[in-house]
Formats: C-alpha cells, structure tokens, sequence
C-alpha cells in the first residue's frame, strides 16, 4: 500500500483548495489574500507532483504509476472538496440552510 | 466562444444523458463490479473460502478433468487460478453444442463440489452484452460508450465554471446541490470518466468501425485477427485423432516464459485431434497492455510454435488503452480506486439525471413519470444486483440450472423494482426503493458470514457502505425543491 | 425549428458515422506502416472522429453549414482513399 504517496495527495489537495477563493474562505472561514491562495496552490501542485514521483519509485513502471496517480489524485481532490463542505457547513446548524451565507450564486449559472 | 456554441454544447450534452443515462447507469454500475470480478465468483463459491491455488497445477488438473468429460468439445477456454482466484475458470461446449461456464476445484479440476454459479462473470457479460441476444448488445454497449465519450465532453463546455468552483459544494439547496454534486464528482475524476469511455468503446471498436478492416482485408476478413495476435490462432483440425501431450512441461514451459507477468488463460484447441493447439497468454504482472504476450504449442508433442510479443507502437498503444480499460495488471490498491471511480461516474450520471427533472419541475413541466422511472433505475439496479448475491445463498446448490436462475432473479428483482416504482407516487418511490435498497445491501453484508477472508471483509465493507448510503437517502426530509433519493 | 433539429441530429449521427467509416478507410490504405497498424490507427481516428462530428453537427450554426461540412470532409477522405488505391 503505497500511504506516503497518498498522504502526500491528500495533502496536495488541501493546499490546492486553499489556494481557491472559495475553498480557502471555507477552509478558513474568513477571506484569503492572492498571494498566499498563490503560494498554497503552488506548493500542492508541487506535493502532487512529489506524489507521483513517490508512486513511480514504489511501481518501478510509468504507466502503472501513472494511473494509480490519476485516479487516487482525483479521490483526494474530492476529499479536500467534502473537508470545504464540512468546515463550511457544520452538521449542527441544519436549520439554517446555509441562508446565512447568501453568496454570489449568481455567478453560476445553471446550464 | 460564442455564447450559441455553449447552449448547443448543453442542448447536447441533455440530451444524449436523456437517452442513454439509464442504459449507461446499468453498464458503469455492472463494470464497476467487474473490476473484481474473480474476487465476487470467489464471495460466491464459498466452498471454496480459504483455499489457495498453484496456477499451473490448477490448470493442469482442470485439463485432466475435461480430458475425460469434454473431450469432443472443439476448445476447452481455461482462466487460470491465480492469488485473487482460488479456482480454474472453465468453458466448453457439450456434445449438443451447448456453452458451459464452471469454477473448476483448483485440487481435483472437477466441477462437482462447487455451486453452479456464473459469479461476477454474470456481471462481466452483461457489462458488455446487457443480456440481448447476440448481435445486439456489444454494439449498443459500444454506442452508450461512445455516447459517454460525447457527454463528457459537451459536458466540459456546458459546465465550464466546474473548475473556479471546484472546492464549493454548497449541500441542502436543493437544484443547485445537485448541480454542485454533478460537477465535482464529474470532475475530479474526469481523466478516469474519459479514459475509461473511450477505451470502453475500444474494446469493442472492430465491432462498431469494421470498414477499415473490411476494405484493407477484401474477402478475409479474419485474416485481420491474425494480424493482429499472429500467436492466437489455432491450426486447423487434422481430421485424424491424436491425443494431447503431457500439459504440466508445457504450462511450466509458458510460465518461464511470462515470467513475473504469470500465465492468464489457457486455450486448447482440437484437444482430440492429431492438430491439437495449445495457447498460453501471458498476464500482466508488469505491463499495461491487455494480451500482448501469447505462446503458441503444438498439443500433440508440446512443441513451442510461437512466442509473439507485441513490439508495434500503435498495436501497443491500441492494447494499452483495452488494457487500461479490463484494468488486469492493476495492483490491489489501484483495483479499489478503479472501483471508487467507476462508483463516482454512476453517481454522475445518476446526478445529471437528478438535476434534469428537478429543472423541468422548476420550469412548471410534469416530471411524474421520469422521476418514478428514475427511481426504480437508480435505486432498482442496485437491489436487483444485490438480488444477485442473495440468490446466490438462497437457492438450493442442487437446483438443476442453478446459474440461470441466479441470473433471472436478477431480472425479476429489476422488473419488480420498475414496477414499484412505476405504481408508486415518485415521492414515495424514492423512500421506499432506497428503504429495499439499505436492506438488501445489508442481507449481502450478512450473508459474507463469517467474515473470514479478505473477499468476504471486502464485499461486506461495501455493502454497509453502500447500505448507509441508501438508509441516509431513505431518511431525509422529502421537501418539494429539496429531495434526496 | 423541431423538424430542422430531428434532420440535424440525423446528419450528424449518421453522417458522424459515414465520416469516421470513411476515415477508417482511407487510414488503413494510405498510411505508411502493415496493414493491421493501419487498421487499428482506422478504427481509433474513426473512434474520435465521429463524437467529435456529432458535436460539429450542432456547433455549426444551419443545417446547411452542417451538410456542407460533412459531405466536404467525408468527399475529401474519399478522394485520399482513392488515390491510396482503395477501390469500392
């Protein structure tokens, strides 16, 4: 089981959420200046990358490393998503849905 | 862009999800379960718990038995034993031509002490097959592949924002949670969702495109197969009886030769004829490419024929992508990431869904129909593959034809399923198909007692997981513009 | 407008298809290597091409541009596939 890869995915992925307005302002619950938001964003990039080397060392085959790359970069992605969620949206204030942050929903819009 | 090349992007994307979600909800779901395939014909063949098997000795006892109980079938289609597969995957042919499909005892090679179970091959097949007679169900599967191709892709564009709002799931909001759920699952895992539509359409591309193969190879066409895998080929049948040369030299023989990839399958042709053939693939132990290491022996003198290794970059490339797909060389922890992937893409899918009525609804449109029929696919198909599993430890292991009636329980399940769902206000349908769905998944969690192997653990950890899911959907408020299913 | 849509959804599956056919004809005649590479690169090209058509069908903005491009494309893999010496 390859676990420092995959703590370092993990990692990669909080930091890239950071690096996001919004993921930062949920993860922080407070607004976040660009340049740190840069910073994280770079130093997860540079762990994801740091993971595949790691993967590629422990399979000793590109393509193998590869793939397990791609696919556990995408779980841990969704991971740091469901942490955003949760510390935006603590289970205890079900009652509230969510009104007190109105945000600039706007923005999206539904295709 | 122009702004008109987004919404006919969407029109699209809508569309061909309309169309073919629910075929497709049904193959990701059935190919997600085949990643383990062994691993379920192992959960339900529980005699054979706690066994292992030596590929080659496995093999060579199964060769042993249908030496003397199928000798007249044309072929004898082995898939060897292996560390995930304590058995000998077996297929012939009866004297009236009939396909039969067994786990064979890895000890004895015969198939008398095990349950006649189609296992995950049931789920394999129909993957690709969808249970419609021959000719039709590889090339519908192709098109929903391809179909999936288009989605994804139109998808992209018509949810360009996914990538700013990567990291916001905004849950309780009714339509704009589905939405939020729809592109993250889409899109974190979105290399995975291209990949594995495509490669899925490759697998079945001479199906689907044969013109080049037609025009390049006039009146022989199948001279394009050996082309392609020069070593898969038999001879001919001499005619004349022979009989088949000593197999465990020659399968030690093969298993030199793959080395750490370790033997796949094994093919005999002809096994008693004077032209015998025996054919050795190798695995994928260290490499990606599906099948692109094949020996060729003569049966009657185990003679080694050909060694063909796959060198030719876009034949390489083309196995690469099968191989990508079949996921055989996938070590244990990749094998579960496959398997989370391919249950997030059905969660796509069955979120796009979600979020088309809901939109209809909010246009003022009736969505009564679509809703009840979405509930009995999106619920209903889990349970109905769950019936599977039941079935397996509810029918008696005497029953003649034990294998396809586990399968038609299968399809009463799915049946009955729709039907609920149909009768049901949609409201209610939802409730009640996830309450069927917690308890289903919970009887398979059950029924893996004791829980002894990895296979067991392994197939009752998802079904909790599953279940859980299902019973938090069940017990969520149903409010107008807010529903869970 | 709902019968031009059911006409553009027919020319750019069916049309979509003719194209990635044609491709995989005039790939497995004209490209440089055996035949069976040939084939596959066909098979694979007709693979992307036809959903990547599909979605030109409906980004085009008339039917008549959409016809145009089609019959100009699948006229063009033809003629290559001709002149590799492909006879129908």
């Amino acid at each position: 089981m390859p676990v420092l890869p995959i703590l370092c995915e993990l990692a990669g992925a909080l930091l890239l959420a950071a690096g996001n307005e919004r993921g930062s302002r949920a993860l922080l619950r407070r607004p976040v200046p660009l340049a740190p938001r840069r910073l994280a964003r770079l130093t997860g990039f540079a762990l994801l990358a740091i993971a595949l080397w790691g993967l590629i060392r422990d399979e000793s085959n590109l393509l193998f490393a590869l793939t397990t790359w791609t696919l556990s970069c995408g779980s841990a992605l969704l991971a740091a998503a469901l942490a955003c969620t949760l510390r935006d949206n603590p289970p205890a204030r079900t009652h509230t849905h969510g009104r007190t942050r109105a945000r600039q929903n706007a923005t999206d819009t539904v295709p | 862009m122009k702004p008109t090349f987004r919404a006919a992007m969407t029109w699209l994307h809508d569309w061909t999800g309309i169309l073919t979600g629910w075929v497709l909800l049904a193959i990701v779901l059935s190919g997600t379960l085949s990643v383990f395939r062994p691993e379920i014909t192992a959960w339900m063949h529980p005699e054979l718990a706690g066994r292992t098997a030596d590929p080659v000795q496995a093999s060579v006892a199964a060769i042993d038995w249908l030496h003397t109980h199928a000798p007249q079938s044309p072929a004898w289609y082995l898939t060897a034993a292996g560390p995930r597969a304590p058995f000998t995957w077996a297929v012939w042919q009866q004297q009236d031509g009939q396909f039969v499909q067994r786990a064979l005892d890895p000890s004895s090679g015969a198939p008398d002490t095990i349950r006649d179970t189609l296992g995950g091959e049931f789920f394999y097949r129909f993957h690709f097959e969808l249970q419609i007679p021959y000719p039709f169900g590889r090339p519908l599967a192709a098109i929903a592949a391809l179909a999936l191709v288009l989605a994804l892709v139109t998808g992209i564009v018509a949810h360009r924002r996914f990538f700013t709002d990567f990291f916001t799931f905004r849950p309780r909001k009714g339509q704009r949670s589905w939405l939020d759920a729809h592109n993250l699952l889409g899109v974190t895992v979105l290399p995975f969702h291209l990949i594995i539509a495509f490669s899925g359409a490759v697998t079945l591309a001479t199906l689907l495109l044969p013109w080049g193969i037609i025009a390049a190879y006039p009146g022989a066409p199948a001279q394009f197969e050996d082309d392609l895998s020069p070593a898969m080929s038999a001879r001919p049948a001499a005619g004349t009886p022979g009989t088949l040369a000593p197999i465990e030299p020659i399968l030690r023989d093969a298993a030199r030769h793959f080395g750490a990839d370790g033997i796949a399958q094994i093919y005999v042709y002809n096994p008693a004829d004077a032209a015998a053939t025996i054919i050795a693939i190798g695995g994928n132990g260290t490499h990606v490419g599906f099948n692109t290491h094949v020996l060729r022996f003569d049966g009657t003198t185990g003679r080694l024929l050909a060694d063909y290794r796959e060198h030719r970059p876009l034949i390489s490339a083309s196995a690469a992508l099968y191989g990508l797909h079949v996921a055989r060389f996938a070590p244990l922890p990749t094998r579960w990431l496959y398997f989370i992937c391919g249950l997030l893409l059905a969660a796509v899918i069955a979120s796009g869904l979600r979020l088309r009525t809901l939109r209809r609804r909010r246009q003022g449109k009736s969505t009564e129909v679509v809703e009840r029929l979405n509930a009995g696919m999106i619920a209903g198909t889990p349970i109905a593959f769950a019936g599977y599993f039941l079935a397996n430890r509810l029918l008696p292991t005497t029953l003649p034809d034990r294998a396809g009636h586990e399968v038609q329980a299968v399809f009463i399940v799915w049946g009955l399923m729709l039907l609920l769902a149909i009768a049901l206000p949609s409201a209610r349908s939802w409730r009640v198909l996830s309450c069927m769905a917690t308890l289903a998944l919970a009887s398979v969690a059950a029924f893996s007692a004791p829980w002894l192997t990895g296979v067991a653990q392994g197939t009752a950890a998802v079904a909790i997981l599953l279940a859980a899911g299902f019973a938090y959907a069940a017990s969520r408020r149903q409010a107008p513009a807010n529903r869970a299913p | 407008m709902r019968m031009s849509m059911i006409l553009r959804v027919a020319v750019a599956i069916v049309g979509g298809y003719a194209v990635a056919a044609l491709a995989g004809i005039t790939l497995s005649w004209c490209l440089p290597w055996s035949r069976a590479e040939n084939v596959t690169a066909g098979m694979l090209a007709g693979l992307l091409l036809w959903p990547a058509m599909v979605m030109m069908g409906f980004a085009l903005r008339t039917l008549l541009h959409v016809c145009a491009a089609i019959t100009g494309i699948a006229a063009l893999l033809a003629a290559l596939a001709l002149l590799g010496g492909w006879r129908p």
